[in-house]
């Protein structure tokens, strides 16, 4: 279990991302929702220990599995990145060299975590095919693939180095709606076949609610409701998230 | 029935050797009311609303408005058609002179077009940024200093400067907040009762054209695939490409029904471009590219939307069938 | 390079960051005091008359001393106040140089950027062939038929200097050219020339600021340089180039005939150049975004 305690991120004196609790079991998804400023990106980057690049300082607790990350070494910690904990952006093709094939890529980072070369590209073969990612696709370059692609290449990555845990920023924010919605039937199946533990954040409420089971509402830093998400998004108690989902637009059905 | 603001025929656009509008037909009614655009990437929606207000060239195709052929205007003679149809793109920042202060970005198209008598600019652009929510000191500042709702709002000042007939929107709302966005909808439907504005909405979120658009085109590769008013597209969607679109919106408190399905598949180079995905595909389909024909009150390029309709409401999960009410909602 | 001229540079918030800078800092000092120095001349020189064509053939060669600051040359002329009047010679040059290369320059380059296609094409063949001029060879050809002097090397270096500022403006108004806000105006009917003038021109144009401030030092190097080799100022006029060519033969037995222009020269080119480092440096967007924070 990911368990973070009492986390502020602040640049400065100015706090951007204040959580008090936050538990990412195995097998579950918890949705991180708000808006822009809200600091759910922040608080994802603080679970990594990626913070302190960007020059901000960080308080409070993370543990996984019972070890503390805050303070560990840069060393220790890149173990821990990928191989553990896997992080997936909105822009999926952010993360990758464009001068390496996929496969090219993804055999690197396996072999960087431990992985012996013949092994990894088995299972990267593998992992692709419970993504349903075509095997050609793996042999192209990031310009070369659609956005769809390059974030189920990410996602079949994660798995393929076993990651326990994956937080997700906005991964399908950036996709169109069709592929959109196989990415979060993707997602779904990585809980479910997988056991993996997720922290998906959007600023899409629907997204959220098809997929986690525990939601956080975040605005301008603070947590301003949590709970269940059936709950949270179904009948909300603070006004911030009444006014979310207010602001949704809907289909209407019907006369 | 009166004749349309707007009638293109035939359109077709190119960047450079790719085609990426096949003989787009749309027709624009005159004011208050809304055409949607629906699509995904490549599409062609954003091309064809760029095509639209002649910014960019037509490989093929005419674009008639009130009548006249503006399809091949230039120059002086194209001045009194950029004034009747503006546009409105995504990103306000982009769109916006980083190094003008918004109240002079607002004033230029009054400039161009002489709107006003030129004592009288300043006042009016002070005017049409107030009438958007933004006034008082906001309008001194630059666009760096201001939100990207505002921004945004800036955008559609500008282009209602001129007094457009037709408004063309691109995306208006997808890089905003749920909540920002929420407002700058309801700006666009106090301005299309107050102005009577025409407008075509180019957009992948169906909740927001069912709230503003009588009626919608369904865009897949360049071609329109179905098209019809809001109210049964949305519900009673019938080409299988607007059923997987429909299916694909998430909702609160609906389960997303979609199976994943192997990526990295091949376009199709004749027959429908929406074989290769298809659940409904025949032989047929691969080898003759189906024309848009009516089929219960919609017009659908399928060749087994009768089979496609009948789906609705069945175990594949597109929404049931409901009574589409009167109009769409303004 | 690009984005140098997205970030909107207000003055005050330019000098406000360049105190910040040490580096660019002593280059602005630097600047500023060449500056003051050639505006004053008349007042700062003791003997102004020795900027001319006076010659005093008993006082020729003296050292450093009270009377005469930096000594005097070989016909006996103040080199102070000449290396004085020098400041007033090269910053003649460079103005007159980058004024015609930002005139000639900056308006092709944008035009080139906005229109592209033929008229780019075009405007870019003819930069090239005024690129491959070699600055030298030409104020050697000038110097042959014209006859030698600061205004022809004025000349040859204007010639073979704009074409880089074409370059320079060209890349960016290309971008700027494909930009949102400059769609919309075309949208709103904006025409071409006000297009240019409103929003390519105001946009592209920071990358040759930066540009100018560091050129000031780089033609004053190489009239300096045209001069040393006889083809630019000739005596009496006072230019530092042509002061160094005079006493370089002399080094050894009076080094102060050759040592203060020299200087002259390595200040005010290090000085310019510091300053346009750190223009660039403040112009730059990520420092921008550094300075506004997350």
């Amino acid at each position: 279990m990911i368990e973070a305690r009492d986390l502020t991120v602040a640049f400065g004196g100015t706090v951007v991302a204040r959580v008090p609790e936050l538990e990412i079991r195995p097998g579950t998804i918890v949705g991180l929702a708000g808006e822009s400023g809200s600091g759910k990106s922040m608080t994802a980057l603080a679970v990594l220990g990626l913070t302190r690049h960007l020059g901000a300082t960080l308080t409070g607790s993370v543990q996984l599995d019972g070890e503390e990350l805050t303070g560990l070494s840069e060393r220790r910690l890149r173990h821990i990145r990928g191989r553990r904990i896997a992080l997936i952006l909105q822009s999926p093709r952010a993360a990758l060299n464009p001068t390496l094939r996929l496969s090219a890529f993804a055999r690197r980072a396996l072999v960087l975590h431990g992985v012996p070369r013949r092994e990894a590209d088995a299972r990267l073969r593998s992992v692709a095919d419970s993504v349903l990612l075509a095997p050609d696709v793996l042999e192209r370059f990031p310009h070369q693939v659609s956005g769809g692609e390059a974030q189920r290449f990410a996602i079949a990555l994660a798995l393929a180095l076993g990651a326990e845990y994956v937080l997700a920023d906005e991964p399908t924010s950036a996709l169109d709606v069709t592929v959109q919605a196989e990415v979060i039937a993707l997602l779904r199946r990585v809980r479910d076949e997988h056991g993996v533990g997720m922290l998906l954040i959007s600023h899409d409420l629907a997204v959220i609610d098809n997929l986690a089971e525990q939601t956080i509402v975040m605005r301008a830093g603070d947590v301003v409701e949590s709970g269940d998400t059936k709950t949270v998004l179904g009948s909300p108690s603070d006004p911030y998230t009444q006014e979310l989902l207010a602001a949704v637009p809907t289909i209407a059905e019907g006369p | 029935m009166s004749e349309p603001l707007l009638a293109a025929r035939d359109l077709t656009v190119a960047y450079g050797r790719t085609t990426v509008v096949h003989g787009v037909d749309l027709d624009i009614p005159r004011g208050p009311h809304g055409v949607a655009l629906v699509g995904e990437s490549g599409s062609g929606k954003t091309t064809i609303a760029r095509a639209l207000v002649r910014l960019h060239p037509l490989a093929g195709g005419t674009i008639a408005f009130a009548g006249n052929d503006v399809t091949r205007l230039r120059g002086r003679r194209l001045l009194p058609y950029r004034r009747a149809a503006q546009i409105v793109f995504q990103d306000g920042e982009a769109t916006l002179n980083p190094r003008m202060r918004i109240v002079d970005s607002v004033a230029e198209g009054l400039r161009v077009h002489r709107v006003v008598e030129r004592s009288a600019v300043r006042e009016r652009a002070l005017e049409l940024l107030a009438d958007v929510g933004l006034d008082g000191d906001l309008a001194r500042r630059y666009p760096h200093q201001l939100s990207g709702g505002q921004r945004q709002r800036v955008g559609i000042a500008r282009a209602l400067a001129v007094e457009p007939q037709l408004l063309v929107l691109d995306e208006p709302t997808s890089a905003l907040d749920v909540t920002v966005q929420a407002r700058v909808l309801d700006l666009i439907g106090r301005l299309r009762e107050e102005r009577n504005l025409a407008y075509v909405l180019i957009s992948h979120n169906l909740a927001i054209v069912d709230r503003l658009c009588e009626d919608v085109a369904i865009l897949y590769r360049g071609r329109v695939v179905e098209t019809g008013s809001t109210a049964v597209v949305l519900r009673r969607p019938t080409h299988p490409y607007s059923q997987a679109l429909r299916r694909a919106v998430p909702e609160i408190g609906t389960p997303l029904l979609v199976q994943p399905t192997r990526a990295g598949l091949d376009v199709s180079t004749s027959g429908c471009p929406y074989a290769p995905r298809c659940p409904l595909v025949a032989d047929r389909c691969k080898e003759e590219a189906p024309l848009l024909r009516e089929v219960e009150g919609v017009r659908v390029a399928c060749h087994r939307a009768e089979e496609a309709v009948a789906r609705v409401g069945s175990a594949d999960g597109t929404p049931p069938q409901g009574t589409p009410p009167g109009a769409g909602d303004p | 390079m690009s984005d140098l001229a997205a970030t909107p540079a207000r003055p005050r918030a330019v000098a406000l960051r360049l105190g910040h800078d040490p580096l660019a800092l002593a280059g602005a000092i630097v600047v500023a005091a060449v500056m003051i120095v050639a505006l004053l001349a008349p007042a700062i020189a003791p003997f102004p008359q020795d900027a001319g064509a006076a010659v005093h053939p008993l006082d020729a060669l003296l050292p450093p001393s009270h009377a005469h600051l930096f000594g005097t040359d070989e016909v006996g002329r103040d080199i102070f106040s000449r290396v004085v009047y020098g400041a007033r010679t090269s910053l003649r040059i460079s103005l007159e140089v980058l004024a015609i290369a930002a005139l000639v320059g900056i308006p092709l380059g944008a035009i080139a950027g906005y229109a592209g296609g033929l008229i780019d094409d075009a405007i870019m063949r003819i930069t090239d062939v005024f690129l491959a001029f070699p600055a030298l060879l030409l104020a050697l050809a000038l110097a042959f038929v014209l006859g030698p002097s600061v205004g022809n090397a004025a000349i040859a270096i204007s010639i073979t200097w704009w074409p880089w500022y074409t370059r320079l403006i060209r890349a960016q108004a290309s971008t700027v050219a494909s930009s949102g806000y400059v769609a919309s105006a075309r949208a709103l009917g904006v025409s071409h020339a006000r297009i240019l003038l409103r929003h390519v021109l105001p946009n592209s144009v920071a990358p040759a600021l930066v540009q100018l401030s560091l050129d000031f030092g780089g033609v004053i190097l190489t009239a300096a340089a045209l001069s040393y080799l006889g083809l630019g100022a000739q005596d009496p006029t006072p230019e530092w180039g042509l002061m160094v060519s005079q006493g370089q033969s002399l080094f050894t037995t009076n080094w102060w005939a050759v040592t203060f222009p020299g200087a002259a020269i390595l200040l005010t080119a290090v000085g310019f150049n510091l300053l346009g480092d750190g223009l660039r440096t403040i112009l730059d967007p990520r420092q921008a975004l550094r300075d506004r924070g997350t």
